[in-house]
């Protein structure tokens, strides 16, 4: 059931409209099932997994703090247990079928093992959140969850079930067993983030991903220098728009029941250095890369060796988390790389920050702010082509963006859908307000609506919606 | 207080709710509504972009204005030529009309609606849906061996036949189909989409300067593509029309055009191609003369015509303009040929009079 789709819609309404009516102690369980049903559409065997990662996690999240004494072993076997789960489901296909071959080479036997592991949708992200609710319990920041219906739901809320927000239990678990309200203020916010999501998801991503060559990422030698910047831009908004715009369609139906989760992004790409770059894009996995990975090897090594120029503190862990990111994304070779050129970005910052008096980037001049912006998103594109492509065809990539042998028109899709994506983030971030649009009058209100309305039936008829690019980590 | 809200237990809703969207929906129906009418102003439609059915088939669009500028202007169309872009350099309807006219004194008035790049399967679906919008009296089918290959023209014709309009118009309902139909701000808002692409407009303005306004895309001879230096050895195409012999859903998409033999009359001719596209087949002449039995036999088991052409395989050089398209030279002789021949056969009675 894809999150564009009308039996999505339909779905949605029939689960609202159930959840507004039945009794308060009822409603978890309806989200529960809901989910579970969700889940199931894509694979029967989907909430068997989800369930029984469910009931591990519980389970070892209440012997972690057993007589409130935390257990080392039990977080670190937790946190094991989860990476072979995320490694079996994730990696198999690539790996079982490689090891089949090499037993077939050496052993002489004959494999005709059908191998053909499900990977379950969204499970990257049902990961990291047990990894953080175990480490957070461990930590003694949060109470193991004792009632199984209300982690169950942490665990699989279809709202987020796909690709995220991934969200901390410290936030998510106290909305479950509140009374939840929603006015009218709470259902106007929720639809704006509906038709913001569905904007750039149907409108912007959708139509620029329609107008990419095929074989721009596959094969670059043929195409000049020109093409592969405009495709390689156009490609970082696809990403952008799909992602964003899945995450406000996806907070915007949680608004419905009163649940907040959390924003993912807050337009990144007016980011005036990586750090900042880094809060902006992806926050729920920036922060959980923040809390978990490079928190506590920065405060280890600060331990060692407390001035501010500690070389280990300074490299490892920003390469660190984004190694684990790149990973995280794939085990592949080329993302590891692109975690790498994104991680050496940010050892490179917190160098510079060593000789240079650190300004905040909103009391730096206008001009510098904007050069500033432009560099980031330049760095942020080229380290993006080891994102989209393996090694050996990045490689050809850059050596191809100094060809430049013809120069082309760009399809004029391209620059008209960057503007209107340009000029949401400006709004926005403007403002500070995601739902900055609720400001203006309500006949302007009604105007840009009902052209957005216009513009996601036709992007729908034009080119019918596609999945989400996340929903494949 | 209770006429006011909406409450239960999670929803508090007070009035008014709704008001923006209620506005939104106004505005929407206004909006369409004003950009449909100001679509269908005939001044206003000159500065729009050219109307699109979105095949992705910049040809099929210009051929349609044109079509239908000359259905608007003339009232009717008589006969349609059809098939691939052999026929679209191969037949004036204007030198053929003048040679009907010339043997039967009657006059008729013909569209070239064949697109390049096409293969029988679109020419089989715009066959029955030119007869259901257009009700022409004859269709002049152009085909030949070469457009029996398996993988001829594949693609876009996959292009046109998933097309929403062409499959509203083959009985398939869509919300899209109907609006390319009946909604001009639809087509135009398409066009512009199409315009965007700098690809497709550079193809459109091409096709827009060449095509006359009875759907003929002429093209002079070229030097650089002349006859005699045509060598055809690009392993992909020998490739491709090796495997010929096997193309049955080609010879059904014939097939299928001569079930409409009710509807019109169809007659098919045999497109010439210079000498020189022989070698494309494994086995040369003999194999396309076994592509030509085939399309015979077909047009025997539905009694109908299949006109053979082959004296103008070995027209002169200068009426080529590659080994499979004619020069406009070639064209006006081809064209006057084919006048005289359909004007001879209607008044000798093989051929049912297409202005009557």
């Amino acid at each position: 059931m894809n999150i564009t789709s009308l039996i999505f819609c339909g779905f949605v309404i029939i689960v609202v409209a159930l959840y507004y009516i039945i009794p308060r102690r009822a409603q978890n369980y309806l989200l529960l099932t809901a989910s579970y049903v969700f889940f199931a559409t894509w694979a029967w065997q989907f909430p068997l997994i989800l369930f029984v990662l469910t009931l591990l996690n519980f389970k070892l999240a209440q012997w972690l703090r057993y007589r409130e004494r935390p257990r080392p072993a039990i977080l670190w076997s937790g946190i094991g247990v989860n990476i072979l789960a995320l490694a079996f489901f994730k990696y198999s296909n690539f790996f079982v079928p490689e090891m089949l071959g090499l037993l077939q080479g050496t052993g002489g036997q004959s494999f005709s093992l059908a191998v053909n592991i499900l990977l379950p949708v969204g499970l990257s992200y049902r990961i990291l959140e047990n990894i953080s609710y175990l480490a957070d319990v461990y930590r003694g920041q949060i109470p193991a969850a004792s009632n199984l219906t209300d982690f169950s739901l942490y665990s699989a809320y279809f709202p987020k079930l796909l690709s995220g927000p991934i969200e901390r239990a410290r936030s998510f678990m106290p909305q479950l067993t509140q009374q939840r309200i929603v006015d009218n203020d709470t259902i106007t916010r929720s639809f704006t983030l509906i038709v913001i999501g569905l904007v750039r998801k149907i409108v912007i991503a959708d139509t620029i991903s329609g107008v990419i060559p095929r074989g721009v990422f596959v094969t670059p030698m043929n195409y000049s220098g020109l093409e592969l910047s405009t495709w390689l831009v156009a490609e970082t908004f696809v990403i952008y728009n799909d992602f964003a715009g899945y995450t406000d369609i996806v907070r915007g139906v949680s608004g419905l029941f009163g649940i907040e989760l959390s924003r993912n992004f807050s337009h990144p790409f007016f980011s005036r250095n990586f750090f900042e770059m880094w809060t902006r894009w992806h926050i729920t996995l920036s922060f959980w890369l923040r809390d978990y990975i490079y928190m506590p090897l920065s405060r280890a090594l600060l331990r060692r060796n407390l001035s501010s120029r500690n070389t280990l503190n300074l490299i490892i862990p920003p390469m660190a988390a984004m190694l684990i990111s790149g990973l995280w994304h794939w085990a592949t070779i080329h993302m590891l790389m692109w975690g790498a050129v994104v991680g050496l970005y940010l050892v490179f910052g917190r160098i510079l920050s060593l000789w240079r008096p650190v300004i905040q980037p909103d009391k730096q001049p206008m001009w510098r702010q904007i050069i500033k912006m432009l560099a980031v998103f330049l760095l942020i594109n080229l380290s993006l082509i080891f994102f989209h492509m393996d090694l050996p065809t990045a490689i050809n990539f850059f050596r191809g963006l100094f060809i430049w042998k013809k120069l082309t028109m760009p399809d004029l899709h391209v620059p008209l859908m960057i503007g209107l994506s340009l000029l949401i983030d400006y709004f926005q971030y403007r403002h500070k307000d995601e739902v900055v649009f609720l400001r203006w009058p309500r006949l302007v209100q009604s105007t840009v609506l009902a052209v957005a309305i216009l513009a996601i039936f036709l992007a729908t008829l034009m080119k019918p919606a596609t999945p989400f690019i996340y929903q494949g980590f | 207080m209770g006429i006011f809200t909406i409450t239960t237990q999670t929803l508090r809703l007070r009035r008014p709710f709704g008001k923006t969207l209620g506005f939104a929906v106004v505005i929407l129906i206004i909006l369409v509504g004003l950009c449909e009418g100001i679509a269908r102003i005939n001044f206003i439609q000159r500065f729009l972009p050219m109307q699109s059915i979105g095949s992705g088939h910049v040809t099929i669009d210009v051929k349609l204005s044109r079509l239908n500028t000359f259905v608007k202007k003339e009232g009717r169309v008589d006969c349609f030529f059809l098939g691939s872009s052999m026929v679209y350099r191969a037949i004036n309807p204007e030198v053929f009309q003048d040679a009907y006219k010339s043997h039967t004194g009657k006059d008729i008035l013909c569209f070239n609606f064949a697109l390049g790049g096409v293969s029988e399967l679109s020419t089989s679906a715009l066959s029955e849906i030119l007869i259901k919008l257009y009700q022409p009296k004859l269709l002049i089918i152009g085909t030949s061996p070469l457009n029996l290959r398996e993988h001829a023209g594949l693609g876009t014709a996959k292009k046109i036949l998933n097309n929403p309009w062409i499959k509203y118009h083959l009985g398939f309902f869509s919300i899209n189909g109907w609006l390319i139909d009946n909604s001009f701000a639809f087509r135009h808002y398409v066009g512009f989409r199409t315009l965007l692409n700098p690809l497709a407009r550079s193809k459109e303005q091409k096709k827009e300067l060449e095509m006359t306004a009875y759907g003929f895309g002429g093209r002079r001879a070229d030097k650089k593509h002349a006859a005699p230096r045509i060598t055809i050895k690009a392993p992909q195409e020998l490739e491709d029309v090796k495997d010929y012999e096997n193309s049955q859903s080609n010879l059904a998409a014939i097939e299928q055009i001569m079930q409409l033999k009710n509807q019109a009359t169809i007659l098919f001719i045999e497109m010439p191609c210079h000498q020189s596209a022989f070698s494309l087949f494994r086995r040369g002449e003999e194999d396309y003369d076994r592509g030509i039995g085939m399309i015979d036999n077909a047009a025997k088991r539905y009694g109908m015509q299949f006109w053979h052409t082959m004296p103008f395989n070995f027209m002169s050089d200068e009426g080529w303009n590659d080994s499979r398209h004619m020069s406009s030279v070639g064209a006006e002789i081809f064209s006057r040929w084919l006048g005289e021949t359909v004007g001879k056969a209607v008044k000798q009675g093989t051929l049912g009079d297409p202005t009557r």
